[in-house]
């Protein structure tokens, strides 16, 4: 098995129509620092289960973003199951990975999650620019002004993602070819700003 | 005596400093073809625009400061022809 790649990042989010914002901003603001987002979109459901495959993902990621704010009903577990995964991968080998935990409201993980208490979650308050400092807080940019910049590339971003599903009829942006199509966009405008090279 | 570490330094957070990737790395990592790159151009030129006609509509204005518009530009007139 490959060891981890450091440009690599694992997404863990939910997809749910009111995280789109939060997603297409997560995926852009990675893009936009030059790195690789996966997520378990790009893992297809073949018959056998994902769960080996959703591993080796992980695995192949140095960095993993946990988003757990999605606590209320319907209750999901993947994504708390996920950072396990995650967890377990560090406990094994701390230097090959890093795992970073998001929510939005501050101080609630202590309980939802209290064994993992000790490591600062980074809180977004569920707003797209909460989620770029969150990220900025986490990644060094070498983007002069990189807060203003990202946040206005976002807001371009956020457009273009509505301007896709509206092209692909799609009622979500929770889909392989949508997924690809998002990290395209990002790309195309961190080119454009110069955030990255081609 | 050696120098005690900042209170500042020892509470900022850790940052992680990551190798940047270019586009095309980005791209080839995730299997992008390239008809969905040229979708997505397409859609960035598409929100482009659409944000550039949002910006571009003049404000609508209230009928009384249309009137002292007018007004003030007759009042300037009048001073020039002065």
């Amino acid at each position: 098995m490959a060891g981890s790649d450091p440009r690599h990042v694992f997404i863990n989010a939910p997809f749910d129509a009111a995280y789109e914002p939060l997603f297409v901003t997560l995926v852009g603001t990675l893009a936009f620092l030059g790195q690789q987002p996966h997520c378990v979109l790009e893992v297809p459901e073949k018959g056998d289960g994902r769960l080996q495959r959703i591993l080796d993902l992980i695995r192949t990621c140095r960095t993993s973003v946990h988003e757990l704010s999605r606590v209320g009903t319907p209750v999901r577990f993947n994504m708390p199951f996920e950072l396990g995964l995650a967890c377990a991968l560090k406990l094994e080998n701390p230097a090959a990975y890093e795992v970073f935990v998001l929510d939005s409201v501050d101080y609630r993980l202590d309980r939802t999650l209290s064994d993992y208490k000790g490591r600062d979650p980074l809180i977004h308050h569920g707003t797209s620019n909460g989620m770029v400092a969150c990220l900025l807080d986490t990644f060094q940019a070498d983007v002069a002004n990189a807060p203003a910049e990202f946040r206005r590339a976002v807001r371009l971003l956020q457009t273009s993602a509505n301007v896709i599903k509206a092209d692909l009829k799609a009622t979500s942006l929770f889909r392989p070819s949508l997924f690809r199509r998002l990290v395209a966009t990002a790309t195309e405008i961190a080119i454009d700003r110069g955030f990255i090279k081609p | 005596m050696p120098a005690l570490p900042r209170k500042s330094a020892t509470k900022s957070p850790r940052k992680i400093a990551l190798p940047k990737l270019r586009a095309s790395e980005i791209l080839s990592g995730l299997h992008v073809t390239p008809s969905e790159r040229k979708h997505a151009k397409r859609a960035v030129a598409a929100a482009k625009k659409a944000g550039a006609i949002k910006t571009g509509v003049p404000k609508l204005r209230s009928k009384t400061s249309e009137l002292r518009v007018h007004d003030r530009r007759l009042r300037n007139n009048a001073k020039a022809k002065k």
